[in-house]
């Protein structure tokens, strides 16, 4: 990195990785490789898959440096492209796995209609800001991926309907559907996380 | 309640409702039990789920990951370069007004050439043979010669080893060649 400042911001690094410095790349990754893993390890839930899909993501970050035009900030972009590149695994492995479950779960009446009485509210409530974030990822943990990732992409990616439905390749009332039920069957396992803790 | 009126309060809440639709999901809300209890299960999740998540730290050494990484990229750029703007936006910015200023010409070329007069004129270029007067007319953009058979005044037999012809009504004859 020739004359760069001591503490270059993430523009400044990307746009000498533009013109080939790997060693400005390198410095973007150790700067944003815990948000772009954490991301891939939300959605996959495996540590071996989120670090292989984190890779590649860094990989193909760099291979499509040129198109990248700030319109967002890096690390947004980096985000969005681990999660085409998990999007994409999840349904390799879907395909692979042909899960019967997927398809009672979109039916009315199938899986989801056995989510029980609505759940009191404020399930984590009076728990340690450590405890309710553990709490979230055991019950996050315990969701279909489908159901899992469209919640991720909407609560932690602020993404609208119909981009989820892009990203998914389903339609919106799909995304509406599996929210829906995502939070219900949340709701319904954050409340048994509670009960267990009284017993 | 309807699985419709639930999912509209979701989007109710989710800000996904135009204005309108909006106010009939809160006086939903407002006026049914059932309704409110949903409304605050689903906003307690968003509430619970809001600044929730976790960064997890890459189970690997910053050198150790890199390694990976670079290891990668160098591997694939002996296949392929860096990618510049993407094929689609190269032709946006270049090709496109390119094609569109080529289709526009050949457009234009075309009307031209319907409006232009079209000149088939025949010139005569040689004449020939006793009972008949032959005229070759030429038409040169299409390159075909009309050889036209005229008979003389005094009838006689045309002679053997002539070119077959055919005669119109008007007692003229005439043969087509093409080169």
């Amino acid at each position: 990195m020739p004359d760069q400042p001591e503490n270059p911001s993430d523009v400044d690094l990307v746009r000498l990785a533009q013109e080939g410095d790997m060693r400005a790349f390198e410095e973007l990754v150790a700067r944003h490789r815990d948000k772009v893993y954490s991301r891939a390890w939300s959605m996959m839930r495996n540590e071996d898959e989120a670090l292989d899909l984190s890779q590649d993501a860094w990989v193909k970050g760099w291979q499509r440096l040129g198109q990248f035009q700030g319109d967002s900030s890096f690390v947004t972009w980096m985000t969005r492209i681990v999660i085409n590149l998990c999007l994409d695994e999840l349904r390799r492995l879907k395909r692979k796995r042909a899960e019967s479950l997927e398809a009672m779960e979109e039916e009315p009446g199938g899986v989801e209609g056995h989510i029980p009485d609505l759940a009191a509210p404020n399930p984590t409530e009076g728990l340690e800001r450590a405890e309710a974030r553990a709490r979230i990822n055991r019950a996050l943990a315990q969701l279909s991926p489908e159901h899992r990732m469209a919640l991720i992409l909407h609560e932690f990616e602020q993404m609208e309907y119909k981009e989820i439905a892009k990203k998914m390749k389903c339609s919106v009332g799909t995304v509406m559907s599996r929210l829906f039920y995502a939070r219900r069957h949340l709701a319904s396992l954050l409340a048994g996380f509670r009960r267990e803790n009284r017993e | 309640m309807k699985p419709e009126l639930e999912l509209k309060l979701q989007a109710w809440l989710d800000g996904e409702l135009p204005a309108a639709e909006a106010e009939q999901a809160r006086r939903l809300a407002a006026a049914e039990p059932e309704a409110a209890r949903l409304a605050a299960e689903l906003q307690a999740i968003k509430t619970a789920l809001l600044n929730s998540e976790e960064i997890v730290a890459v189970p690997e050494t910053r050198e150790f990951y890199w390694s990976k990484i670079e290891r990668q990229i160098q591997r694939e750029s002996v296949d392929r370069p860096l990618l510049g703007p993407s094929w689609t936006e190269r032709f946006r910015r270049w090709l496109a007004p390119l094609a569109g200023a080529a289709a526009l010409a050949a457009v234009l070329l075309v009307a031209l050439n319907q409006f232009r007069p079209q000149q088939t004129a025949f010139n005569q270029v040689s004449g020939m043979a006793d009972d008949y007067t032959p005229r070759t007319f030429r038409d040169n953009p299409s390159g075909i010669n009309f050889v036209v058979f005229q008979a003389n005044p005094q009838p006689s037999a045309v002679s053997a080893g002539a070119q077959p012809v055919r005669t119109r009504n008007d007692g003229s004859s005439f043969l087509i060649e093409k080169e």
